[in-house]
């Protein structure tokens, strides 16, 4: 349900807290920023930030604006990490279930991959 | 604190034609509400009503707590901006301004004059010189800078092409943000303009099927895709608003249940627009 | 107030209209003087009687005044129904109520009546004037008061009087133009049923009972007009002194205005 407007406004804070962009005690933009960005109403703009506020990701520094808090990134790597655990590798695993693809040929497809990555450009993520 | 609109037992009649029946609404001041409803739902009915261009059989229209009719005080609080406006063959675009500036309180001139130039208007064209979206650009500029704590747009995205009508969500969202008052947009056009509002009224056959707040709309309904036995087993007694069938596969729209787990079925939001065509024929939510 | 803006805004709408009639009857005016120049030397080079009778004509054009407040009426009935029709309509979308449009229209219609009355003194002394350069005779001596009255006895009098008869036409206008707009179905109906009433009494044709009671009633119903409104309104109408004429001018418009409001009310502007 990401197409809803709250939550890509949400999204697209969170990818942006996540990549760096915004680091601990940064500002971000405000509700009112997206909301002419996108041309939203407010309101709706409003709700994807609270829920970054009500997330501990964002707090609001009175009549200053919206502030990133201190580990957000690292909260947001762990709710990330156990979405991708929950969602990205359920489905994942579904799908192999359904092409009929083993566990084992899975890992060692993982295994592979990884060295080809290395290989590739001598550096991790 | 006031509310900006109410509708008390509500009723209208032309002849024999219930076009409004037994409407109740209450609407709170400072945001952006969407009308929705088919042609001939009684949306353009009721927006006379309340401004008091046609009566009621029953029941009452209230704009901040008073009827409009023979009220100057509120009537010039409320702006309604019309599909079908009666402006004389021979009035330019400039003296239709003028007469906001005079009917209107909070008219913002400056405003006035730079929202010609964004909906590119000629302030010296004649009402009969004008295109239909040109007619409607100038609802929508008075509409705007008349800074009323009702304004009300009727259809506003009529003869408008798709630059128009974003700048006309930019101007409504910019304005909104600087000089919040309540707003009402009916309109056809769901989905394109379902994002600017806050609340949703549904209207249909004179009466009203819903009113909720638009993000929470969203979530109510989803859509299942998936094997026919999958999406019955998980459908099983929910509220289904719609259902599609192609060879093995179904396609259904249901109403969400706290609980609710679909497994492995593919899940998509109901688009307003899709909602909207689903409650009026018949889907309940 | 609004209804002040209101009427700034009505001359506004109007500022159009007004030069162009005023040009149109200069234009007429000059025409007709300067043919009637040329008139008059054609016929005093040849015969002195005819010359009499068009210094008589000259005379009387003088006297009368070059009578422009009759055009200036017209018009202004004329700019008082486009008010009460599509100009009232217009307000009524934009959130203007009736008895704002009302006030307006009265104030304005006031404003026109003396703008006018000045505008046809005016430009009937500038036909005399014209005259008096074209070295036309009146019956008396040229003078500034005969330019500027055209030797009327009782110029103010009837200046006033223009006036005041202008905005009572211009109330008759508003209203019949609202009544016809909300009425117009039972009253083209009712027109429809007289005609064939009247049609049906001078033919004198057989026709049925129905008919023939419904002629009763009407027949009935035109005796009560003839025995007890006609007399009433020629009471009202008896005093033919300058006050009770003025004053009659403005109650019919202070009436007919007024009724403007009842006709209007609950009208269907949609």
């Amino acid at each position: 349900m990401d197409d809803l407007l709250y939550r890509r406004i949400a999204k697209t804070l969170e990818d942006g807290i996540l990549s760096g962009a915004y680091r601990d005690g940064d500002p971000v933009p405000s509700t009112n920023q997206f909301a002419r960005l996108y041309a939203i109403n407010p309101a709706t703009a409003a709700r994807g930030v609270n829920e970054l506020v009500e997330a501990g990701i964002l707090y609001k520094k009175r009549g200053l604006g919206m502030y990133v808090c201190d580990g957000a990134r690292e909260k947001l790597l762990e709710a990330r990490r156990k979405q991708f655990e929950r969602e990205s590798l359920g489905a994942f695993l579904q799908e192999a279930r359904r092409l009929n693809i083993p566990r084992e040929t899975l890992v060692q497809w993982i295994m592979d991959y990884h060295e080809e990555e290395n290989d590739g450009n001598g550096a991790g993520a | 604190m006031e509310t900006a609109l109410e509708l008390k037992g509500l009723c209208h009649r032309y002849g024999k034609f219930q076009s409004l029946d037994n409407l109740n609404l209450s609407l709170e001041p400072g945001k952006i509400y969407g009308l929705l409803g088919r042609n001939g739902a009684g949306k353009t009915t009721l927006l006379n009503v309340i401004s008091g261009l046609l009566f009621p059989s029953q029941g009452q229209a209230l704009v901040f707590g008073r009827a409009c009719y023979e009220h100057p005080p509120v009537q010039k609080r409320l702006c309604v901006v019309r599909e079908k406006a009666a402006y004389p063959r021979d009035l330019r675009v400039r003296e239709a301004l003028r007469l906001g500036r005079m009917l209107y309180p909070n008219w913002d001139e400056d405003y006035a004059q730079s929202l010609l130039e964004t909906f590119e208007l000629n302030p010296r064209k004649k009402a009969r010189q004008l295109s239909r979206g040109m007619v409607s650009s100038l609802g929508l500029v008075i509409g705007l800078a008349s800074r009323a704590d009702l304004t009300i747009f009727d259809e506003p995205s009529l003869g408008l092409d798709a630059v128009a009508r974003e700048r006309f969500y930019d101007e409504v969202i910019h304005d909104f943000e600087n000089h919040p008052r309540t707003v009402i947009i009916s309109t056809h056009l769901i989905d394109e303009v379902s994002r600017l509002f806050e609340e949703v009224v549904m209207v249909d056959g004179g009466r009203i099927l819903l009113k909720a707040r638009t993000d929470e709309l969203l979530s109510r309904a989803v859509t299942l895709t998936g094997a026919k036995d999958a999406v019955e087993r998980a459908i099983a007694g929910h509220s289904v608003l719609h259902r599609d069938e192609l060879g093995g596969m179904t396609i259904a729209s249901i109403v969400r249940q706290p609980g609710d787990d679909y497994g492995d079925l593919q899940v998509d939001p109901v688009p307003l627009q899709k909602l909207f065509v689903y409650l009026t024929e018949g889907g309940r939510l | 107030m609004r209804s002040l803006k209101l009427v700034s805004f009505y001359a506004m709408r109007m500022r159009r209209v007004v030069p162009v009639v005023c040009a149109v009857m200069l234009v007429v005016m000059l025409g007709t003087l300067i043919s009637l120049n040329a008139l008059t030397e054609k016929v005093t080079q040849y015969d002195l009687e005819g010359a009499q009778l068009v210094a008589r004509e000259v005379n009387a054009n003088v006297n009368f005044g070059f009578d422009y407040i009759g055009a200036f009426t017209v018009l202004a009935w004329a700019i008082a129904l486009a008010i009460a029709t599509s100009e009232r309509r217009l307000l009524a979308s934009m959130g203007a109520s009736n008895w704002e449009w009302l006030l307006s229209l009265v104030l304005y219609s006031a404003a026109q009546a003396v703008v006018f009355t000045l505008f046809s003194v005016l430009l009937g002394a500038l036909g005399r004037s014209a005259m008096m350069l074209m070295g036309m005779e009146a019956s008396t001596p040229w003078s500034a008061q005969l330019v500027f009255t055209g030797g009327r006895e009782n110029f103010w009098q009837d200046c006033l009087y223009g006036a005041a008869n202008m905005l009572r036409m211009c109330a008759g206008a508003a209203l019949l133009a609202v009544v016809f707009k909300r009425w117009w179905k039972p009253i083209l109906i009712v027109f429809g049923v007289g005609i064939i009433t009247m049609v049906v009494l001078v033919i004198q044709v057989e026709v049925s009972s129905y008919a023939t009671q419904i002629v009763y009633w009407i027949e009935r119903f035109i005796r009560f007009l003839e025995t007890s409104v006609l007399p009433a309104l020629e009471a009202y109408y008896s005093n033919t002194t300058f006050g009770a004429r003025l004053g009659r001018e403005f109650l019919d418009a202070l009436v007919l205005f007024a009724l403007c409001y009842p006709a209007t009310w609950h009208i269907k502007n949609a």
